[in-house]
């Protein structure tokens, strides 16, 4: 199964998706996971029937740096494709 | 760019897990001074009650070195120490360096000044120190590192300001002195009474209780009197109910909020953190809690957020108590009992959070939101743990275990008591300056806050803290702090 | 700063969904496990621990 590692962050209005090579946007995170299925079949070409997986971890650096030693991290998504 | 995370990730990276290195690392080189009988930890800078400032610096081991050396020392090494870590978290070096130095010595020096015996002698200590009047405040080193660190933090030039939060990482003080907390309840399996194994019983049910009776309280309140959307009144029923600005971001990202919502929470909650930590000691001193101290201490874990505002209660509290106890009763308390049972309830509730995240994460994901493409990890309850808690255990068993076998009480006790007792009050102190340094009231007179505020302000005394009193009383009542011995 | 002052109008603004039911599960169900838990432990502690 084919993997790709994520950073995403928020700018205030947007959730944001980006890797060496790609980059998505949407306003929810649920607009953001339609886009970026689409972007991973138009990038990697996925075979039919295949399963690619998405690992997402959200840039702590924008947290502001005085919380950071609250808590590890923020939010890590572990997502499924299938094309 | 991000990598898959795995069980180890974080273990040189986060601050929790640096918390449990050095911490751990100063109790292994206790326990080893105690198996060889090699002074590897005498050293330590202890700060003797004084009349003349000369004696106001002294090593835990008398004759060691003079007090001069001892600080310089301590400094030194307890400097390269943090400044591992910080390198390993990729801190400013240069940055963190400076400000870590400002924040020791002026932590040193509210802690010699406040030291002074008219300050702090009791009425039965006055005759050793000479002197015919005190104000008897127990922890004014405390009060006082935490007024400095405030009056820093709110009025001081914002360079300045800004320049100092580098190295004001309360929490990270705060978790090493835990785990050098953890020796404590060592020596007590050691001194073999089962009241550290009965404290920990009664947290771990306390906090169950709790947790489920706060949470739906204020999640309610939120939504419906004040009507917040899903996505802050979760993330505020967390951070109010649970461990403050850790459940914050932990609720907040299990239910994908976007980060503004823990971040403002956040803002809110290490200010109503320290008003609590300012008001809750006197009150539970000076009121018939002072009849039940290891309750009253349990309550200031279940109601005072944040790990650094809660032990730092717990310590004032401690010392008020016990002084107050030696003046009108004549009993001498065992100190750091009244600050284990405030830790003790909050560790509980801090490792729930993981489990708490991973429940709301599958409702919001399976239920709420419907996501069928994302997949909630197991893993979040690792992840989300406090590492530092490892290091309390760990700490506490190796102490008992070895103590009790091959290493001998009396032995364990002359290794490790320069961090199970002054280190780990230094910590404290520095911890309290941290807190007053990265305490900026001015954020709640941010466009916004007023109703997040509001809303906190009165969970805070319409639910937590009733709520939180009749739980601590109805788990740890009639339990006292073990009494000096000799 | 213009973003934070944005999204600080936005705690004001911000509409709330409207409640539904699985939120009065969520809270009727954490409330009676903490209410047994509390009677359950409660009794216990004071039994065996506190007594």
């Amino acid at each position: 199964m084919q993997t790709v590692n994520m950073d995403f962050i928020h700018d205030g209005k947007r959730w944001i998706a980006r890797t060496e090579n790609l980059e998505v946007a949407a306003a929810s995170l649920e607009e953001l996971d339609g886009r970026l299925r689409e972007a991973i079949k138009a990038r990697c070409e996925p075979e039919s029937g295949s399963r690619v997986k998405v690992n997402m971890e959200f840039d702590y650096s924008t947290i502001p740096h005085w919380m950071i030693q609250y808590h590890p991290y923020y939010i890590y998504r572990s997502m499924e494709f299938d094309y | 760019m991000a990598q898959e995370k795995r069980w180890y990730t974080g273990m040189v990276s986060s601050e929790d897990w640096w918390a449990f290195w050095i911490g751990l690392f100063f109790v292994l080189v206790g326990i080893l001074a105690g198996a060889t009988g090699v002074d590897l930890s005498g050293w330590v800078i202890d700060f003797p009650k004084w009349t003349n400032i000369s004696n106001s610096l002294a090593p835990d081991r008398t004759g060691l070195m003079s007090g001069i050396s001892s600080l310089l020392v301590s400094y030194v090494i307890f400097t390269i120490a943090t400044c591992i870590g910080a390198k390993a978290m990729k801190m400013d070096m240069k940055k963190y360096f400076w400000s870590w130095t400002i924040i020791f010595f002026l932590s040193v020096i509210c802690y010699v000044l406040s030291r002074n015996a008219y300050i702090q002698a009791t009425s039965i200590e006055r005759a050793k120190y000479g002197i015919d009047w005190s104000l008897s405040i127990g922890g004014a080193h405390y009060i006082v590192a935490l007024f400095v660190g405030l009056i820093i933090g709110n009025l001081a030039p914002k360079k300045f300001r800004e320049f100092l939060l580098h190295g004001a990482r309360p929490e990270w003080f705060i978790k090493i002195a835990i785990v050098f907390l953890g020796c404590k309840l060592g020596m007590k399996v050691v001194d073999a009474t089962g009241f550290a194994l009965e404290l920990l019983l009664v947290g771990v049910c306390a906090t169950i209780a709790a947790y489920m009776l706060f949470w739906p309280l204020v999640y309610t309140f939120a939504r419906r009197t004040f009507n917040f959307s899903r996505e802050w009144a979760a993330t505020m029923a967390s951070g109010i109910s649970i461990c403050g600005v850790s459940a914050a971001i932990a609720t907040g990202g299990a239910i994908r909020a976007r980060p503004i919502v823990p971040v403002m929470v956040s803002s809110v909650i290490v200010v109503f953190a320290v008003i609590e930590l300012v008001v809750l000691p006197p009150v539970l001193t000076y009121t018939p809690w002072f009849q039940e101290p290891m309750a009253a201490g349990a309550s200031l874990g279940l109601t005072v957020k944040t790990d650094g505002a809660d032990a730092a209660s717990g310590a004032i509290t401690d010392q008020l108590m016990r002084t107050r106890a030696l003046e009108e009763l004549g009993v001498q308390w065992e100190e750091g009992w009244i600050t284990a049972s405030s830790v003790m309830t909050k560790i509980w509730i801090d490792m729930f959070i993981g489990v708490w995240a991973l429940v709301l994460a599958m409702l919001w994901l399976y239920y709420v939101e419907k996501k069928p493409d994302e997949k909630v990890q197991k893993m979040e309850i690792w992840w989300r743990f406090p590492k530092f808690v490892l290091g309390y255990f760990i700490a506490w068993i190796l102490v008992g275990v070895l103590g009790l076998t091959v290493i001998g009480g009396e032995a364990m006790d002359w290794g490790i008591h320069p961090f199970e007792s002054v280190a780990r009050h230094l910590f404290f102190v520095l911890t309290f300056t941290s807190i007053g340094l990265v305490t900026d009231f001015r954020k709640l007179a941010e466009e916004g806050m007023g109703r997040l505020a509001m809303v906190y302000g009165l969970s805070l005394l319409i639910i937590i803290i009733p709520i939180g009193w009749a739980l601590a009383w109805i788990f740890h009542h009639g339990m006292m702090p073990p009494l000096v011995s000799g | 700063m213009e973003q934070k002052e944005e999204i600080s109008q936005e705690v004001e603004a911000q509409e709330a969904e409207p409640w539904e039911a699985w939120e009065g599960k969520l809270v009727k169900y954490s409330l009676l496990i903490g209410l047994a838990a509390l009677a359950v432990l409660g009794g216990l502690v004071n039994v065996f621990i506190l007594s």
